[in-house]
């Protein structure tokens, strides 16, 4: 593509898409950076669940939680969402690690919100300021976000308010979309979380691999990773989506090429639940600037 | 320092690089433009020109203040013509419409616009979603009805409009004839509908509603109603209008059952959206679009 820069291509990659985005990658030691609106604060959608993570890493450091401890998660009560146990219908037994690795791998909100209720949004705020996020804040987690969505668009049960939030005819804004409402982050923050955590920086030996594993272990294929539909790439990652909203924060490996932290946001003009050119665009803008970064 | 007076000596030598010939530029002889190019030099202790026996040149400052220069005239100019015409300067209201909107729509809009009594002359322009939302944020339009969904983060935007629409069917289609219209009746043809940069997601939405419905999602490029009655006219394509008074020989036209395919407009200002004259002007064209769509509906 012939633009004039890098960040004109990506620009033009994602309005030709239909989105507003926001997007920051980086080398691994900062000194190389592609900056598209990167330090605007963006509602998190699921991206909560990665420093949730890492809050969790942290307290297995600190002796705080045994990640092998089985703990009961009742279908009483239990968070919303399209995957994993939230889809469950009888109780589960299993370690907070395993709760964690399907936080991660299908973004489980049932195990985000348990993640939550052991690590609290208080240690994830602490975690986040001692990582230096200085542009992120957690306020809740899945079901929060859910009960909000639910009040903003009047719906009596969640899956009318995702109708609602689909509906054409009726464009609204609800404080989901707005990042002073939410939790937030920035695209510069998310890629500085990776780095740490790749630069062995956020936690112990053990709990780094451990958190690496678990983001390598993500299943989707439909964002970043379109952009890399081949084999050989490692990209380990996090997606978040609600509603219009459609992020990913990656860190992407070429085969014997140094790692690329990668975080593009997006905010779909159509309100539609499923907008896979939406989802390839992000692949296309993280390829952009992964090549831009890995050949200057 | 008469500082204009004295600009005008300067661009007019710098122009001729010649003494006599801009003194009579400036109708002047030349001694009084040589002092006023001296003084110049004096008050503000740089050499402009180089005057040689034979020539006379521009110095590196004067190539630099020289573009401030006609800044400053150029200025001097607007202001003198801006305050000449302040008794008949007119309050405009500038108003962006897509090509979709027929010839009737603007009008009833360029009416309502004018009759809100917010201006005293409406010029109307036509563009595409996308540039008319790009010039509503530089400040080039004061109103604009676009094309939903279109990224509208930018500016305000007003409710959603829905206008049916009814499709523009050659004659010869087998489609033609039925007595309901489905939209997977319309198959077989391509579909005449304003090219995707124009507005990209108002674009995807229509093709997957194509693809949704199991018929083909060809189209080619009709940026308004002109364009698409020819190529339904010619049998290349089915067209979609909001105008139910289109006509042509060799098309008909008919409503789609359920009304699948609407043209959705909003009408944006820049924010912020606050100002008493801007809201006025905006409901009374969303007035109008209700207007004009109850209008066609019965």
């Amino acid at each position: 593509m012939n633009g004039v820069s890098i960040h004109d291509d990506i620009r033009t990659v994602l309005a030709g898409a239909g989105v507003q985005g926001w997007m920051h990658a980086r080398t691994l030691d900062g000194n190389r950076v592609v900056d598209v609106d990167a330090d605007v604060s963006v509602p998190t959608a699921s991206l909560y669940k990665l420093p949730l993570l890492i809050a969790f890493c942290e307290m297995v450091d600190a002796r705080l939680v045994d990640p092998r401890e089985q703990v009961c998660l009742t279908s009483m009560q239990r968070t919303a969402g399209p995957t994993g146990i939230s889809t469950f219908s009888d109780d589960v037994v299993m370690s907070w690690r395993d709760i964690a690795r399907l936080m991660i791998a299908v973004s489980d909100n049932a195990a985000g919100d348990a993640i939550l209720g052991l690590v609290g949004v208080e240690r994830t705020n602490q975690t986040l300021a001692r990582l230096g996020m200085r542009q992120t804040k957690i306020i809740g987690g899945s079901a929060d976000s859910l009960r909000g969505l639910t009040n903003d668009t009047g719906a009596r049960t969640i899956a009318q308010a995702f109708e609602i939030l689909a509906d054409l005819d009726r464009p609204i804004d609800p404080s989901a979309y707005d990042p002073v409402l939410s939790s937030s982050t920035t695209p510069a923050d998310m890629t500085h979380l990776m780095a740490e955590l790749w630069n062995g920086r956020a936690l112990s030996a053990e709990q780094s691999l451990f958190a690496q594993d678990l983001l390598n272990g993500q299943v989707w294929t439909h964002r970043i990773a379109s952009g890399f539909a081949y084999d050989g790439v490692q990209i380990a990652g996090k997606t978040g989506t609600l509603g219009a909203l459609r992020h990913e924060v990656a860190m992407v490996e070429l085969p014997d090429r140094p790692p690329i932290a990668v975080a593009v946001f997006t905010l779909s003009a159509r309100p539609d639940g499923t907008l896979p050119r939406a989802d390839r665009a992000i692949g296309d803008a993280a390829r952009l600037a992964v090549r831009y970064l890995l050949a200057n | 320092m008469d500082m204009i007076r004295h600009a005008q000596f300067f661009v007019a030598v710098a122009d001729e690089l010649h003494f006599g010939n801009a003194a009579r530029r400036l109708g002047l002889s030349q001694p009084p433009l040589s002092q006023g190019i001296r003084r110049l030099e004096e008050a503000w202790n740089v050499r402009l020109f180089e005057r040689s026996a034979r020539a006379v040149s521009l110095t590196a400052a004067g190539h630099e203040l020289l573009p401030h220069a006609r800044d400053l005239l150029s200025t001097a100019d607007r202001l003198d013509e801006r305050a000449r015409g302040y008794e008949t300067s007119t309050v405009r209201v500038r108003v962006g419409v897509v090509p979709q909107m027929s010839a009737r729509l603007g009008a009833s809009i360029v009416a309502a616009v004018a009759a809100s009594g917010e201006g005293e002359r409406v010029d109307l322009c036509t563009a595409s979603s996308a540039t008319l939302i790009e010039q509503i944020t530089r400040g080039q339009l004061d109103v604009a009805v676009v094309v939903h969904p279109s990224l509208l983060t930018k500016v305000h935007a007003g409710p959603v409009n829905r206008m049916s629409t009814y499709a523009l069917v050659p004659q010869a289609h087998p489609a033609a004839d039925l007595d309901v219209l489905r939209l997977r009746d319309l198959s077989g043809l391509a579909w005449a509908i304003p090219p995707r940069a124009h507005q990209p997601s108002a674009f995807d939405l229509t093709v997957d509603a194509f693809e949704r419905c199991g018929i083909s999602s060809r189209t080619i490029s009709a940026a308004d109603d002109r364009e698409a009655l020819a190529l339904a006219a010619s049998g290349q394509a089915i067209g979609l209008t909001i105008d139910d008074t289109l006509e042509a020989v060799g098309v008909v036209r008919r409503s789609i059952e359920g009304d699948p395919l609407p043209l959705r407009l909003r009408t944006i200002c820049a924010l912020p959206e606050s100002q008493r004259p801007r809201t006025i002007v905006l409901a009374a064209v969303d007035d109008a679009l209700r207007d004009f769509d109850q209008g066609a509906r019965r």
